[in-house]
């Protein structure tokens, strides 16, 4: 008959970083302070850029929701090219510390795709005289959103850890695809939305407020990223306790 | 064209603000809670294999 020692070694060597992890995981001092000194720093990027840039000549004020929207769909972009890199890296190594950077990762990213939808439409409504248009652009982002939607909806469908894991990273492979069409959709396309926003296409005086609001929400999506990966980790581990306690019957 | 005087827009300004520091520090507290019941599991998991 297997002892609970044995029936627990057996589940946690599919595993077996797991085994390592303990309640206290994520009380990292040091990413405390990252997050914020990144969530301070993004406040005073903010205000700075805000004061700093005079109204615009066509769009008044309103220019000033750049400072957030280019940077939070940067984050999302970037949060999507994540999952894409741990997505590959789970499938060929089948470790499971890869998928929960990716998840992390596609969490945030669907949540900054949200938000750049919702800002971009809070602009498009005084700019262009409506909320939302079937623009290439904000096509795409909307489908970007749907697919990553998708991606954590589809967690759910199974308890198999490694099936999950699989599952989507194949979606997350899949998905990632969209990101860089919904960039280049405004060159390829006719669209309504403006060219990116680069240091080619924006204005001098707003050059420097919306490059270090673009560092500031980059770090803070870094901060949110890894404090989701360490609730992802003590998650897994908490799961493949549970697990061998059930399979073990103790 | 649009209206470009010089208090033109603040008021979309602070709306999607709203917005966005709404999803920053919603996701901040959501974050905070998920890691707290993920704690609470592993604590738990970890008492009842100790305690046998």
């Amino acid at each position: 008959m297997a002892t609970r020692s044995d029936t627990f070694a057996r589940y946690t060597a599919a595993d077996p970083a797991s085994a390592e992890i303990a309640p206290t995981a994520g009380r990292d001092r040091g990413l405390v302070i990252f997050g914020w000194l990144a969530f301070a720093a993004l406040i005073i990027t903010q205000v700075v850029a805000i004061l700093m840039s005079p109204p615009d000549r066509m769009m008044g004020h309103t220019q000033k929701i750049m400072y957030i929207h280019v940077p939070t769909a940067w984050g999302a972009f970037t949060a999507f090219f994540i999952v894409f890199v741990y997505s590959l890296l789970y499938l060929w190594k089948r470790d499971r510390r890869h998928d929960d950077v990716a998840l992390a990762s596609a969490e945030v990213g669907t949540a900054f795709t949200a938000v750049t939808l919702a800002q971009g439409s809070i602009w498009g409504r005084p700019t262009w005289g409506i909320w939302w248009t079937w623009d290439p652009r904000l096509t795409t982002t909307a489908i970007l959103l749907l697919i990553f939607a998708g991606y954590l909806a589809l967690r759910a469908f199974t308890d198999d850890p490694d099936k999950r894991a699989r599952w989507s990273a194949a979606v997350g492979i899949f998905g990632f695809i969209n990101v860089p069409i919904v960039f280049m959709s405004v060159r390829w396309w006719r669209t309504l939305h403006q060219v990116q926003s680069t240091g080619d296409s924006v204005a001098g005086v707003y050059k420097l407020g919306l490059l270090l609001n673009v560092i500031t929400f980059t770090a803070v999506m870094v901060y949110f990223i890894l404090r989701r990966v360490a609730a992802a980790r003590v998650e897994r581990a908490a799961e493949s306790r549970h697990e061998a306690r059930m399979i073990g019957g103790y | 064209m649009p209206n470009a005087s010089a208090d033109w827009g603040w008021s979309w300004v602070m709306l999607a603000h709203g917005v966005t520091w709404a999803m920053l520090f919603g996701y901040a507290w959501y974050l905070s809670g998920r890691m707290a019941r993920a704690r609470e599991a592993l604590d738990s998991e970890m008492k009842l294999e100790n305690g046998r």
